[in-house]
């Protein structure tokens, strides 16, 4: 079996009276393809949340890469090496796409105040250096040509893209990906369907929350079904497809 | 006449422009507006007087020591006040509020330990001065002058071109996002206020110093001066609180020197409501348009 990224124990989210989140447990094996799916406010970002620290579970714990991380703060669970990206895009709106992805590497950077002042040999290989990695990154990502516009000036795909460039600055392990589909049309899904593989080919480790089923069907290594904050199925594709759970969770009940 | 007014008024506006980014520079990170700023501005000034007036120390000394220290009050502040209302979710109002009232508290522990009366700061360069084509420049004025500049080239290598500054411009854009690509947010704001305190307390005692005299009645005025040289240039612009301050330096100085002192407020203030008419975003802001 192999090495397990992330996982969860028992995860619960309540906020007051109500349970998003309740009893998720799953694992994200190394290299995987890992998605987790359920009709809206089946508390999938709920989950995304907890994992990345902006909520701390009311019970539960989350592991990465055999460390506990419950309850650190959002920036150095970021720092361990874990990337996102957002259902709605977050994009820094009066930053150019080069400077977006460089700030994605902010974790990286070692130079201080005093560097950047000086203009010391340190910060100047170092902004090289983040100027270049994030030039790779674009041309991989296949916005090279975009690097000088603003984000707002993207297209909605492109800015999708952009995000997911912004994560894979910070050199991380496991990318969060927050309905990265989402308001696509069907050609720009297919060719992120694609990327998505290629990511996966490149070594990382994915997590996925999504609602196109044919992307999910078509990529996901294991999948979790959350219904209503509960864990309802988990398995392969066809696993997941053929539950009777499932189907039910997605379409009601039969007569 | 006309030069000697420039200078007095390029003078005084360096000292708004000073004052005016270290608010804006807050309001830049936190959409706050720091109405301690005025306070720290005041108490900078008096850390200033104690160390080279009364207890004779180098001028230069005094005022590095007056910095610090009060840079270190309004991290202080920060982490110790705004930091704990931010994180129990607190509104901007409340903190607003608070910075209200750490400005009045600051302001009265000045009038209790040191009295209301006013104060001399004696000219650290001996009344020295340059004359030329009917001029007169002090050299407390250039000083006043040059250190602007160099606190204003300083500021735009630190926010334009270190990490520290894309960080700040990060939160501003989008503060969930920057915590997410790793960045402390609450260490970035920390020194956002540390470095925008030290501009508070530089102007306060460059002003002082070329004023010969401080009290604590300029708490109110300078808030409302750098509030309104904020506005004036667009707030969280630091090139828009350079001009802001500049144009009501400018304004100030003319308006005292040929129609009446009196009328000084008046004209700075018309002003700043044309401006507010016809350019709600100040004159170097960015329009912006929120989506709902």
């Amino acid at each position: 079996m192999s090495e397990i990224v992330l996982s969860g124990k028992g995860v619960t989210q309540r906020f007051g009276g109500l349970t998003a989140v309740q009893d998720v447990t799953f694992e994200v094996p190394k290299g995987e393809i890992v998605s987790i799916i359920g009709p809206n406010g089946a508390g999938k970002s709920t989950l995304f949340n907890c994992v990345t620290g902006i909520y701390t579970p009311t019970e539960g714990q989350i592991f990465f890469l055999g460390q506990e991380i419950t309850g650190k703060k959002v920036h150095e669970i970021s720092a361990l090496g874990i990337g996102r990206t957002f259902q709605n895009i977050r994009l820094f709106s009066e930053m150019t796409a080069l400077e977006n992805v460089i700030v994605g590497s902010h974790a990286k950077a070692k130079s201080g105040i005093a560097d950047a002042l000086l203009h010391t040999p340190r910060y100047r290989r170092e902004e090289e250096e983040a100027v270049k990695k994030a030039e790779e990154i674009l041309k991989l990502t296949g916005l090279y040509e975009y690097r000088y516009h603003y984000a707002t000036a993207l297209s909605y795909g492109l800015q999708r893209r952009l995000e997911i460039a912004r994560a894979l600055a910070s050199d991380p392990v496991l990318l969060l990906l927050d309905e990265p589909a989402a308001g696509m049309n069907e050609q720009e899904t297919h060719s992120l369907t694609e990327f998505i593989r290629e990511l996966k080919g490149m070594g990382y480790t994915i997590l996925l929350i999504e609602h196109d089923m044919k992307l999910i069907m078509n990529i996901s290594d294991y999948i979790y079904v959350l219904d209503r904050g509960i864990p309802i199925a988990e398995g392969t594709a066809d696993e997941v497809r053929q539950n009777p759970l499932v189907i039910e969770a997605y379409l009601g009940k039969e007569a | 006449m006309l030069l000697q007014q420039l200078i007095n008024g390029i003078t005084l506006g360096a000292t708004y422009a000073l004052a005016t980014v270290g608010f804006s520079l807050v309001y830049g990170v936190l959409e706050l507006a720091n109405f301690a700023n005025g306070a720290f501005y005041i108490l900078g000034a008096y850390f200033a007087m104690v160390l080279y007036a009364s207890m004779g120390m180098n001028f230069a000394v005094s005022l590095a020591l007056a910095l610090a220290g009060t840079g270190i009050l309004g991290a202080a502040m920060d982490a110790g006040l705004l930091r704990p209302i931010r994180s129990k979710g607190g509104t901007r109002t409340s903190m607003m509020i608070s910075t209200l009232g750490v400005g009045t508290a600051i302001t009265n522990l000045i009038i209790v330990l040191f009295g209301s009366e006013t104060k001399r700061f004696p000219d650290a360069f001996g009344g020295k001065r340059l004359e030329f084509a009917s001029a007169v420049v002090t050299y407390k004025q250039l000083f006043t002058i040059l250190l602007c500049i160099v606190v204003m080239v300083v500021l735009s290598i630190l926010v334009y071109r270190t990490k520290l500054g894309r960080a700040m411009r990060a939160i501003s854009q989008n503060p969930v996002a920057a915590r997410l690509m790793g960045i402390d947010t609450n260490t970035v704001i920390l020194l956002t206020f540390f470095i925008g305190t030290m501009c508070a307390a530089l102007s306060g005692t460059v002003v002082s110093m070329y004023l010969g005299s401080l009290d604590t009645t300029m708490y109110s005025s300078v808030n409302i001066k750098m509030f309104a040289s904020a506005i004036l240039g667009g707030v969280g612009s630091l090139p828009g609180a350079v001009l802001g301050g500049m144009i009501l330096g400018m304004l100030e100085t003319f308006v005292s020197g040929y129609i009446s002192t009196a009328y000084k407020d008046v004209f700075s203030f018309a002003i700043l409501i044309l401006v507010l008419l016809f350019r709600p975003a100040g004159l170097l802001g960015q329009r912006t348009i929120k989506k709902v």
